[in-house]
């Protein structure tokens, strides 16, 4: 069971990753999450259920979601709409965790993934409930950095 | 050319135009089922490809991808699947309904093209 934990917070790692080396064309590098208690002003929650129920967190300030977001879309940053910023996180998430469930899917585990949502606000501090399983890291490089939460439940 | 993109993110539309600019075709876009038969009606069913994501408010991609293929009006018209949705069953199940590509995201610009110009014969199959 542990190692399933692991090869889903893997898949889902790398899924992020890649969704935004091809989107954007950063090449992030992942560290273990060292600034928990940063705060950020936009952070998304996917869940999964099946084998595992997981929820998947990426949080982000607004000036980094602006970067990502522009390079996503070709768009300049004075140019994004708020809605075009939110959008483009939670396809981020969505596409990230669409990655993670085909890749355990190939291990012959079916899951089901929720719609992504989106907390908005400002100096957004991100808290969990003690004694559960859980991977924490950073996705980080060209000015942007992505935290990212894995959390079984 | 005149392409059809049916997905319920804003900023997937936005990537999907910019691809369509470089080809010089005009796109439609829709946000989900409903806007997208709106569309379809508008231009008669003169649309040369319909890109569908697949999960969406409403109806899916899925059972709108297989209300098209059982609709006389809109059963030749090509649809290509766009979405995160990359499991294998997935894809089995979309081409079996009929359509006649499927796009995993995330993607390049430059894939996106090239799938594009496939579906609608301008390019290697």
């Amino acid at each position: 069971m542990e190692n399933y934990q692991r090869i889903l917070a893997n898949n889902f790692l790398n899924g992020v990753s890649e969704t935004i080396l091809t989107m954007t064309g950063f090449d992030l590098d992942l560290y273990e999450c060292e600034f928990l208690e940063k705060e950020y002003d936009i952070s998304g929650i996917i869940f999964m259920s099946g084998f595992k129920n997981a929820a998947f967190n990426i949080s982000i300030s607004q000036r980094e979601a602006l970067i990502l977001v522009s390079y996503m879309t070709g768009i300049e940053q004075d140019k994004l709409s708020d809605q075009e910023i939110t959008d483009g996180i939670m396809e981020i998430l969505n596409v990230s965790a669409g990655r993670a469930k085909s890749k355990i899917e190939d291990l012959e585990k079916k899951f089901k993934i929720s719609t992504p949502m989106l907390i908005i606000g400002k100096e957004l501090l991100f808290k969990i409930k003690n004694n559960i399983d859980f991977f924490e890291y950073r996705l980080g490089g060209n000015n942007v950095n992505i935290r990212i939460g894995i959390y079984y439940i | 050319m005149r392409l059809l993109s049916v997905d319920d993110s804003m900023v997937v539309r936005k990537i999907i135009k910019a691809a369509v600019a470089v080809l010089d075709f005009d796109l439609e876009e829709a946000e989900n089922s409903i806007e997208a038969f709106e569309i379809l009606d508008k231009f008669n069913g003169v649309i040369d490809l319909v890109l569908l994501d697949w999960n969406m408010p409403g109806l899916s991609g899925y059972e709108l991808l297989n209300a098209l293929k059982k609709d006389i009006k809109y059963r030749e018209i090509p649809v290509m699947m766009v979405t995160a949705e990359s499991s294998k069953e997935s894809i089995v199940n979309a081409i079996e309904a009929g359509a006649v590509n499927y796009m995993v995201k995330p993607f390049t610009m430059e894939e996106l093209i090239k799938k594009i110009m496939e579906c609608i014969g301008k390019g290697e199959a």
